[in-house]
């Protein structure tokens, strides 16, 4: 093999740079898997730091260094003002990166304090711009990649191959299961240190799949249509034959969800608390599992709902159908948010961007079009051979699509037009039934018709996580101030609309709004007084009183027809036009005597 | 009798008068009333005066008889009224007398007789001061003169905090009980810079620290000679300094605002304040030197003479003026004015001198200013026709000149010609031709594309210039010529013998014609040459652009100038790609009618259309080439299946859809028109959402046939409203999307209805609220620094209030400052 691939080289294959010069990794492919430390909690450092910084006063060093101190006497001083340690200029492009947008022109207002204490709030915002873009120098690891020498393909390299040129850690991460009760749903949760399977037939297991754990393994009885990890590796639910359920890492069932009715897709939005089900009849339905109530459930009248995605980056709900339109639910709104054509033929599966940018959808045409949600626009369209079934994008923009038993992996696919695959399996578990990247991995999780395998896609997988959000290595006292935390910072469910970032604006009353108000204006009625006048110790209704009345009333009429011409509804006006009458005066006889106005067309020498 | 008491209020000055003049007058004087007493005060003191001095002896007697005389008096019930006539503060109970005033008094009038000459100078002075005692202010406006000065007293007492207050409002945070400023807390940087690098690794370290920027190297300190000047010094110094320099700017400020000012009132009088300036030193100098003044008397002139002949008084004369009225009526007049017109037209032409014309035309500007000076010229000759023959000489060396320039270029354009064929001639375009050549030569395809395009650009640029230069250069030429042809007429009339005249302007314009030729062939050459080489590069392109492997495809679209084709999936590079975008720019302006008519509509649209870009803020620039209402055309991707058999699925390489399969699909999927379906419902929710009018029409009213027959014109005009704004919906422009435009999903719940005081707009009062502060969005050092607290108090330690001492500590603490951050 070596020789032939030897003999493959072009002979203006050398163009290409070499990685590596060591003869012995020539052959091989060039495999790097992410590496991954151990990293400390961000914030236990600088605390540290800061600790450093407050346990030595200047008295106190100079008691320990009294000669140091002497020579240096002077500069005390001088390094106050400057410091020596400065932290480094941020590349602009950086800033750009965290920029947070225009300030406040300040300018416009008079008062000195407020414009001192915005321009000192001004401060702290660049502040934290400059930390952030310095804080990348934190995120130390680099993501990992698969390179062919020549113009080998990557797409032929195997499995096998992989396992051959990385590390042991990594290679454990390779693994195939033969169950029999499929075709297997799957489910990483947010960190991707715990898998679930759910087998049509009613077998459900959770397990770490790191450590390879088994955390529990049911068997319902039932159908398992779909399963999802709720807030925690503690929780999880079943969409079952009939209701979803809802079990505990021990697999004890802890709730039965009976609105949520023959349900196809299960999804789960982490910060909002909700999980937005699908059904077979057209319902949808989002149940806040943290007070078990449902917030909204409505029928879309779309049909069966059978490809349902969610957008991380809004927390809408996408739901694909048999028309090639791809839609956008907010529980507050009974219809789609949006609606997007992206195929012109039924949508056969569908797949969101972690990062909520993107979603790629495939038709039964053999295209598959890549749109940008936030812009609405196409971005890529590519033909495939054959229809996928499932598809996966990973956090690092990696598509995987699976179709039969085989799953093809894209890389670089989104921004930029592909040519061909990057890497190619085929699943020996059967037909593919769903894909799913592992979140902080370089793994491609495959539930297949006949067991479940987990393949190494180097490159697809974010290598730098953030601890507060999502701690692969969290424990378990982590896990419960997290979701504490979590909690207190639930996301109420009115806050999901198309522009996650409306919630820093104002709240303008719109055109339309407007238009109507002004429209309601015209069908005012004068308020009605009911005027009891006193009676003082008179015996009879009394015509004056009534007269009295009718005059308040009609005076209250009066004020309240000055009160609409004043405010006439000036966005709209009558069919004809708005026409003054021309006659401000009446005409009278010795107009003739008045200066005839010249006539345009006349020329004056 | 009299009564030399006075009112309580008046106790000394009037008692005391009246007490020593009796010493000295007889009694018959105070039989008088008291009122006129009054009056005659005066001239008496004055009297009294004199006689103070002459006689002492007489003055003791007569006073011991005064005195006696006094005790004698029979204060019996006499009216005892004030003396000084004051309303306001006579007193009622003044009208009595009592006993116990009375003696009181009498002890005054002792007294104030036995110091009689200190009373006398006192009595001088009020006398001096007051004729009539000013009325006391009402109580009312005393107070309130009282309130207003108490006022400001406090307000400058109170104003002294004003800093501090302000200071602490700012400030982020407050510690109570109020901060120890001596201690302080060190950095890092003091650690470092204690510990030096001792091992071998350390210094290693350190070094690579020192490299990369994140130490500053050691440097030895400068030795500041801070002994020759004291604090004090240093800072008056720096005071002046700083005044200097504010002083210097605001000069510089001042002159320039002045400089920049428009008005013409302002500049003429200062025009004229700048002649009488002259005229004054013209005459100063006319008696001191009066060669001087001659010099300085030509100069004036000159500038008047430019003046006038500048174009500024082209229609301002009183001529002009006259005439301008005049023309309304008379038609000869108005030729003559347009006959002026084209004149000033034809002095404002550019002229150019022609050895100028090949060089840059930013100097032509320059020669505008100059444009009147051969005029000047002319008249001067007029005045003095001897210089005629001057001139003569002058033209012929100018022919000669240009005579010998021609042929030397001539010769140069055909050894040119003969050595390089296809070197251009023009010599503005020659920098980019010698471009082309290199690039021509080396052959790489990438930098001719670039190249290319900036020649093209070039071409087109210099087409324009070429084109504008002609013209303006046969404009010269004829007004030259023109000038000249004046010139001739004035030389007829003046007789004088220049017979070369006639002969040198024609020379002088074949000779601006024969350049002008030369350089329009010039020019054509050059553009030919140009052009083939256009169409060849072009060809080239092409040819390999099909032969290209896709690695040069990226190559080339890495160095694409065109960004936006950058991320476009289709295979459109280059030129090629230019053009293609061009046309879908085109293509989509005129595809898109929408937006076209929603331009006329009023700003509402523009808001919407804010409105818009707001909901979709991240749409990258990047796809904009991307037509959104189109379908792109998939791109086939390569499929590796090698040895991969697809089970369970279609086969990834076999014709995945058999004929059967498609007439079958083909049959089942017929009457659905998806995108059809898709436009039609977007058409009908467009209709839906359009505003509708508003009918006013009462049925029946107004019109004599009752209520069934149709609606009147008339009444249909009136009384049916039409919104005035069209609400264009969000998903206009974007054919394949519906956007739901209904009520809200409930945000405005959690969203801010009303700005808080300060702000005055929405977009500030956005702008303040951009940034989140969560732990989740940004760094922990930044959330820790923007959730501090707003005031830190210590559990079980008193805060007292503010002492004085605070203000005196800001003010040490500012000068430290200042000391601080003295320039280096």
């Amino acid at each position: 093999m070596k020789a032939e691939k030897r003999a493959k080289k072009p002979k203006g294959g050398d163009k290409i740079k070499k990685r590596f010069v060591d003869d012995s990794l020539v052959d091989e492919p060039k495999i790097r898997m992410k590496r991954r430390k151990f990293q400390p909690d961000r914030n236990l450092e600088t605390k540290t730091l800061l600790k450093f910084a407050h346990a030595k006063t200047s008295d106190e060093i100079k008691k320990s260094q009294p000669s140091a101190m002497k020579k240096n006497a002077g500069d005390e001083e001088e390094a106050e003002d400057k410091p020596l340690l400065q932290p480094p200029e941020v590349e602009s492009k950086k800033l750009e990166k965290y920029s947070r947008g225009e300030g406040v022109r300040v300018r416009s207002y008079k008062s000195k304090t407020f414009k001192r204490r915005i321009a000192n709030k001004e401060k702290k915002i660049q502040f934290s711009t400059e930390e952030a873009a310095r804080n990348e120098i934190l995120m130390t690891e680099t993501s990992g990649f698969l390179e062919s020498e020549g113009y080998e393909e990557t797409s032929k390299i195997r499995q096998k191959q992989i396992i051959k040129a990385v590390d042991v850690t990594s290679a454990t991460k390779h693994f195939e299961l033969n169950l029999e009760f499929g075709p297997y749903r799957i489910d990483y949760t947010r960190n991707g240190r715990h898998l679930l399977l759910g087998g049509r037939q009613g077998h459900v297991a959770a397990f770490d799949w790191v450590s390879k754990k088994l955390m529990c393994e049911i068997n319902v009885m039932e159908d398992v249509l779909d399963l999802k990890w709720l807030h925690t590796e503690n929780m999880f639910a079943t969409a079952q034959k009939e209701w979803v359920f809802i079990y505990d890492n021990e697999g004890t069932e802890i709730h039965c969800v009976k609105q949520m009715h023959k349900i196809l897709r299960l999804e789960y939005l982490p910060y909002h608390f909700l999980l937005a089900s699908a059904s077979e009849t057209g319902h949808l339905n989002w149940l806040d599992v943290s007070v078990g109530k449902t917030i909204a459930g409505f029928q879309t009248r779309m049909g069966r709902l059978t490809h349902m995605a969610q957008n991380n980056y809004n927390g809408t709900i996408a739901l694909g159908h048999p028309t090639g339109v791809v839609t956008l639910w907010s529980p507050m709104v009974k219809e789609p948010l949006a609606k997007m054509l992206c195929q012109k033929t039924a949508i056969m599966s569908m797949a969101t961007d972690p990062a909520g940018k993107y979603i790629a959808s495939c038709g039964m045409d053999r295209n598959i079009n890549i749109w940008d949600i936030r812009a609405m626009k196409p971005m890529q369209s590519y033909r495939v051979t054959g229809v996928p079934t499932s598809l996966s994008i990973s956090q690092r923009g990696c598509l995987a699509a699976g179709n039969g038993d085989i799953v093809q992996l894209y890389k670089d696919c989104i921004t930029v037009p592909a040519d061909g695959p990057y890497m190619t399996f085929k699943c020996k578990q059967w037909t593919v039934r769903q894909v799913q990247f592992c979140p902080y991995e370089d793994v491609l999780g495959i539930g297949a018709e006949r067991g479940f395998s987990s393949i190494l896609v180097p490159g697809s997988g974010e290598p730098n996580f953030d601890s507060y959000e999502h701690n692969p290595f969290r424990t378990k006292a982590q896990r419960k101030e997290a979701e504490v935390k979590a909690l207190l910072e639930k996301v109420p469910a009115e806050l999901i609309t198309l522009d996650p970032l409306a919630i820093t604006e104002v709240d303008i009353p719109s055109l339309h709004d407007k238009l109507e108000a002004q429209k309601k204006l015209l069908y005012m009625r004068p308020p009605k007084i009911d005027f009891n006048p006193r009676r003082k110790n008179k015996k009879g209704g009394g015509i004056q009183a009534a007269k009295t009345r009718q005059i308040l009333r009609e005076e209250a009429k009066k004020d309240f027809i000055k009160l609409i011409k004043k405010n006439k509804p000036d966005m709209l006006v009558p069919v004809g036009g708005n026409k003054v009458q021309q006659h401000a005066e009446p005409p009278s006889v010795l107009d003739r005597f008045k200066a005839k106005p010249k006539k345009k067309n006349q020329i004056a020498i | 009798m009299l009564d030399f008491s006075c009112s309580c209020s008046t106790p000394s000055s009037s008692s005391n008068t009246c007490s020593q003049s009796l010493g000295y007058y007889n009694s018959w004087h105070f039989q008088h009333s008291l009122v006129h007493f009054h009056f005659d005060l005066t001239m008496e003191l004055d009297q009294e005066r004199i006689s103070d001095d002459s006689d002492g002896e007489n003055d003791a007697r007569s006073h011991s008889q005064l005195v006696s005389a006094i005790t004698k008096i029979d204060f019996g019930n006499k009216f005892d009224g004030a003396l000084r006539k004051d309303p306001a503060n006579a007193s009622e109970f003044d009208q009595l007398k009592s006993k116990k005033t009375k003696k009181a008094k009498k002890d005054l009038t002792i007294k104030a007789l036995k110091s009689a000459k200190t009373i006398s100078l006192r009595q001088n002075q009020s006398q001096k001061k007051i004729s009539t005692v000013a009325k006391p202010q009402e109580k009312i406006f005393v107070e309130k003169l009282k309130r207003s000065e108490g006022y400001i007293k406090v307000t400058n007492e109170l104003s002294k905090w004003d800093n501090v207050v302000e200071s602490n409002r700012v400030a982020d945070q407050l510690e109570f009980p109020a901060f120890n400023k001596d201690l302080k807390v060190h950095e890092t940087n003091i650690m470092t810079s204690i510990t030096a690098p001792k091992t071998e690794l350390e210094k290693k370290v350190y070094s690579m620290l020192e490299q990369n920027g994140y130490i500053a190297p050691k440097e030895e300190e400068p030795q500041v000679n801070t002994n020759q000047l004291t604090l004090e010094e240093t800072m008056t110094k720096r005071r002046e300094l700083a005044d200097l320099k504010r002083k210097t700017n605001q000069y510089q400020r001042k002159v320039s605002l002045q400089n920049k000012i428009k008005s013409r009132n302002y500049r003429r009088i200062k025009r004229k304040d700048k002649m009488r300036q002259q005229i004054k030193e013209f005459e100063s100098l006319k008696d001191k030197h009066p060669e001087e003044a001659l010099k300085m008397l030509e100069a004036i002139d000159k500038t008047r003479v430019q003046e006038r002949a500048s174009l500024r008084h082209k229609n301002t004369g009183h001529w002009a003026k006259n005439q301008q009225i005049r023309a309304k009526y008379n038609k000869d007049i108005r030729e003559v004015l347009a006959q002026q017109i084209q004149l000033s037209r034809e002095l404002s032409q550019k002229v150019k001198r022609p050895d100028e014309e090949s060089t840059d035309e930013g100097e032509s500007e320059d020669e505008g200013a100059a444009a009147p000076h051969p005029d000047l010229d002319w008249e001067k000759e007029k005045q003095n026709p001897e210089s005629g023959a001057d001139v003569a000489s002058f033209v012929s060396g100018y022919k000669k000149f240009w005579e010998e320039k021609n042929q030397k270029s001539a010769a140069k354009a055909k050894s040119d010609k003969e050595e390089m064929p296809e070197q251009p001639e023009a010599e503005e375009n020659s920098a980019s031709q010698e471009k082309l050549c290199v690039d021509v030569e080396e052959d790489e395809h990438l930098e001719l594309m670039e190249d290319l395009l900036e020649v093209r650009k070039n071409q087109k640029e210099f087409e324009k210039n070429e084109l504008g230069k002609n013209l303006r250069r046969k404009a010269n030429v004829e007004s030259v010529s023109k000038k000249e042809k004046k010139v001739k007429r004035q030389k007829k009339s003046a007789a004088a013998g220049s017979g070369s005249w006639l002969e040198s302007e024609i020379s002088v314009t074949d000779l601006f014609d024969k350049l002008e030729q030369k350089q329009e062939e010039a020019i054509e050459m050059s553009l030919k040459r140009l052009r083939s080489q256009v169409k060849e590069m072009e060809n080239k392109e092409k040819d390999e652009e099909e032969a290209d492997a896709p690695s040069n495809k990226k190559k080339k679209k890495k160095k694409g100038k065109n960004k936006s084709s950058k991320n476009e999936p289709k295979d459109v590079f280059g030129l090629k790609s230019l053009r293609q975008t061009e046309r879908e720019v085109s293509k989509s302006s005129i595809e898109n009618p929408i937006t076209e008519g929603t331009d006329k509509q009023s700003s509402n649209v523009e808001k919407n259309d804010v409105l818009n870009s707001k909901v979709f803020k991240a749409a990258p620039n990047r796809f904009e080439n991307i037509d959104p209402t189109k379908f792109l055309d998939p791109k086939p991707l390569k499929s590796s299946q090698g040895e991969l058999v697809v089970i369970g699925g279609e086969d990834l390489d076999a014709d995945p859809i058999s004929q059967d399969q498609k007439a079958m699909l083909a049959e089942l999927f017929a009457d659905d028109d998806v995108i059809d379906d898709f436009q039609k419902e977007k058409q009908e929710l467009n209709e839906a959402s359009k505003p509708k009018e508003v009918d006013l029409t009462l049925p029946g009213w107004g019109e004599w046939g009752g209520s069934n027959l149709p609606v009147s014109t008339r009444k249909r005009k009136k009384f049916i409203l039409k919104p005035k704004v069209e609400l264009p919906r969000k998903d206009r422009n974007l054919r394949n999307v519906i956007i739901y435009e209904g009520k809200d999903s409930g945000i405005n719940q959690h969203q801010v209805s009303e700005l808080p005081y300060p702000f005055t707009s929405v977009k500030e009062f956005e702008a303040s609220i951009r940034a989140p502060i969560g732990r989740n969005w940004v760094p922990e050092t930044a959330h820790k620094k923007m959730i501090a607290p707003k005031i830190v108090t210590r559990a079980g330690q008193k805060i007292e209030p503010m002492t004085i001492d605070v203000l005196l500590k800001e003010a040490k603490e500012e000068e430290k400052m200042k000391i601080k951050t003295k320039p280096k």
